[in-house]
């Protein structure tokens, strides 16, 4: 496993001088490129639903189906990642464009954009891998690394995770009403209703789209809608799960205590973001397939920067790091999220931490 | 049946048919087929493009079946992509309404460019035919009455002349007989607009009057003497729309002769604020988590837009109140009215508003 750099307050200093400079100089080259890049991107996604919604509803037989399965599929994975999580972050909002601004953007999923913005841009963006703080680091339910707090329930964890994963969108939706601080008494039931309004509100309609109103529409052909609809849930749920878990949870992706991160500087701030995060490596469609969450380190850096532009600046953050001898945690999909795997194994015993970076915590061993 | 419907009931209707109710969705289906198709969207192309002088050119646009027509004197907000960025600037139209479904959406705009990197210099490097533009609604209240004066006095300075030239083919159209004064004020002759259509209008007006002033040769034109260069000034309905100086000047005039018949201005631009002197003041815009220094010689907007920000505006002018916007802390003037707000919780256009002191904004 990588270790953690030491960087002197100097070098943190340069550090953070060096990659401001870069956001400043993508900042002043934002213009039309970009534009026709989103643009782009919302067309294709709408034609692939347009497609793969018809395949559904109007085809012939199990090829059509499977081809609109996909279709529908693509659209919404190109939909959730390049263009919805992209757009919520801001990354567009220089267009002056209202149908692509964070402010009022909606995307195709059951997670209500009031939860995601204040869980996704507040909690885990400015947290990333701070245990304790980061409420997306192991989703609540998952023992990541020695230093949480082993419990029996995590003997099953791999098994947890396979029904995150196969329900991920319910997972993320679900996450920023905090359902633990309810069954731990933290909570209200007055409050707890507040919080899950939005969420119930989302879920429903999204619900009643894809299985009522859309196999509804279908007529006579309404299982084959209503099976297409759950499969198309189903791999985007797959898709996103893991590529977002290799973002953060890989084998080298650090985690930090609150202990460390108080009175962080700028260049600290920048540095655990680029060790807490892991990029994959692979071809223009896998990375416009995951909205670009391959270059996490980059997004990480910078996360209202137009996605397409992180592929053009990870070389020169890679070299950045090479200088200051920060790991830079990259690597192919299968090889990162084998690692995820083995992670999600490992921490469900009762595993202690390596003894040089063990933190003093009573309720260890 | 949808028209009883309260508002939540629409809401909740919509929500459960999404995503046929989407209009955003379904403009974009059909811009692949035409770019001015739309369900709601004004979308107007152009089909062709005059030079006017050196700095100014006519648009003729044709507008998709959602114009709804205007009046003559009114402006409509142009859209245009810039680099990727959406800016709108208001133009009056400069052609008369059409009569008939057919002309309805046949429009003239006539720009200046103004120097620098703005719209106007934008557009006039890059309008050509078949360019397809998002327009806004047509607004404005810069109307003839609906009695239409019998004496009527116009004053246009450079590109104000805009609005008047619709009003002039309105009235043309439906054969009005009654006495027009235009004033036409441009600096040299090479930069007169539209010197063939006013005489071809003062054909078909026989009671208009085509007055021009250069201001080159003959100095600014001295409002004192109005008096003795149009007959029955007093008598006279006003038509007023050109800089900001004149019209400050002119409003100062008109309210210190008390005989003068009523005025109507239209303006083009917010007035400039003086630059400050003194420090720096500072804007903090609290939704977006933001700060910015107010610019001296810029208005609020200008600042915000200067400093990355995108507040929503119009007409830039302070007539739309698009840029409304609340004001939780500090003391802002209004530059029309010469107003100072200086309570929390105020609401202010942000066009026209410059900051007297470190200021909240909600934002
Ligand atoms: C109701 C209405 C009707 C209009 N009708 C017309 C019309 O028919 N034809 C027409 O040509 N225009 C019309 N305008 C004006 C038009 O909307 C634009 O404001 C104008 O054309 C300039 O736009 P721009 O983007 O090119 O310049 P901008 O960049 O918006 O600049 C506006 C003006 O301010 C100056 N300026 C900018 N910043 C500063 C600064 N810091 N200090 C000093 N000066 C500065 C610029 O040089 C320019 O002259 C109308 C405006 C209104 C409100
Ligand atoms: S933008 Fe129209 S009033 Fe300010």
């Amino acid at each position: 496993m990588a270790e953690k750099a030491q960087l002197d307050p100097q070098q943190l200093d340069d550090l953070a001088r060096e990659l401001d400079a870069l956001r400043t100089e993508v900042t002043a080259d934002l213009g039309q490129r970009d534009a026709d890049h989103i643009r782009r991107m919302v067309r294709r996604a709408q034609g692939s639903a347009v497609a793969g919604r018809g395949l559904l509803m109007f085809g012939f037989g199990p090829i059509s189906w499977a081809v609109g399965v996909l279709a529908l599929a693509h659209a919404k994975i190109l939909e959730n990642m390049e263009i919805g999580h992209n757009v919520m972050h801001g990354q567009y909002d220089w267009m002056n464009d209202p149908t692509l601004n964070s402010k009022t953007y909606d995307w195709d999923i059951v997670c209500a954009r009031e939860h995601w913005i204040h869980s996704h841009n507040v909690e885990h963006h400015d947290h990333t891998n701070i245990l304790g703080k980061d409420h997306d680091y192991g989703y609540g339910m998952l023992r990541l690394t020695p230093e949480q707090r082993w419990r029996p329930s995590a003997l099953l964890q791999p098994f947890w995770y396979l029904l995150l994963a196969l329900n991920f969108q319910w997972g993320v939706a679900i996450h920023d009403i905090k359902l633990g601080r309810f069954f731990k008494g933290r909570m209200s039931r007055q409050e707890l209703k507040q919080r899950s309004r939005p969420f119930l509100r989302k879920a429903g309609k999204q619900l009643f789209k894809d299985y009522v109103f859309f196999p509804a529409l279908a007529f006579w052909q309404w299982p084959r809608v209503l099976l297409g609809n759950l499969c198309a849930n189903l791999i985007r749920n797959l898709w996103t799960n893991a590529i977002i878990f290799c973002g953060h949870f890989t084998e080298d992706a650090q985690t930090f205590s609150l202990r460390e991160t108080r009175d962080e500087s700028r260049g600290h701030w920048y540095l655990r973001q680029i060790q807490g995060s892991s990029n994959l490596e692979g071809g223009r469609w896998f990375h416009v397939l995951s909205g670009h969450l391959s270059h996490q380190i980059e997004h990480h850096l910078f996360p209202d920067m137009p996605a397409p532009r992180l592929a053009e600046i990870a070389p020169r953050v890679r070299e950045i790091c090479q200088r200051y001898g920060i790991h830079y945690n990259s690597a192919g999909f299968w090889a990162q999220y084998r690692t995820v795997l083995k992670r999600i194994f490992v921490h469900a015993l009762p595993t202690r931490a390596h003894r040089s970076r063990a933190l003093p915590e009573p309720d260890q061993g | 049946m949808l028209r009883t419907d309260t508002p939540t009931q629409k809401r909740r209707l919509g929500r459960l048919i999404e995503p046929f109710n989407d209009r955003v969705a379904w403009d974009l289906l059909l811009q692949r087929l035409n770019p001015t198709w739309s369900v709601g969207e004004i979308r107007a192309r152009v089909i062709r493009r005059a030079e006017e002088s050196d700095d100014t050119f006519s648009l003729y646009l044709q507008a998709n079946r959602h114009w709804p027509g205007h009046q003559a004197g009114q402006h409509l907000r142009l859209q245009v992509e810039i680099n990727g960025v959406l800016r709108q600037r208001v133009f009056s139209i400069s052609s008369a309404p059409g009569k008939t479904r057919a002309t309805r959406g046949q429009l003239r705009l006539t720009i200046q460019r103004q120097p620098g990197q703005g719209v106007t210099d934008w557009l006039y490097q890059n309008a050509r035919v078949g360019q397809v533009f998002t327009l806004g609604a047509p607004g404005g209240d810069f109307t003839l009455p609906a009695a239409v004066p019998t004496k009527l006095l116009m004053i246009a300075g450079g590109s104000g002349l805009t609005p008047m030239m619709a009003m002039l083919h309105h009235l043309a159209e439906r054969g009005h007989v009654g006495d027009i004064h235009l004033i036409q004020l441009c600096r040299k002759p090479a930069q007169r607009l539209f010197a063939v259509e006013l005489d071809a209008l003062a054909r078909q007006l026989p009671g208009l009057t085509v007055d021009v002033h250069f201001s080159h040769a003959n100095g600014r034109l001295k409002l004192e003497s109005l008096t003795d260069r149009v007959p029955d000034f007093d008598e006279r309905h006003t038509l007023l729309c050109g800089p900001n100086t004149l019209m400050e000047q002119a409003m100062t005039f008109w309210q210190g002769r008390t005989t003068a018949g009523p005025l109507q201005i239209e303006r083009f631009a917010a007035p400039r604020p003086a630059g400050q002197s003194g420090g720096l003041l500072s804007v903090t815009a609290s939704q977006s988590e933001q700060m910015f220094t107010q610019i001296p010689g810029q208005t609020l907007l200008e600042s915000a837009e200067a400093s990355g920000l995108s507040p929503d505006y119009g007409c830039r002018a302070g007539i739309c109140r698009t840029c409304l916007c609340r004001k939780t802390q500090g003391q802002v003037r209004n530059l029309i009215t010469g107003l100072a707000s200086s309570q929390a919780d105020e609401w202010i256009q942000l066009c026209v508003s410059v900051a007297e002191s470190d200021l909240q904004l909600d934002l």
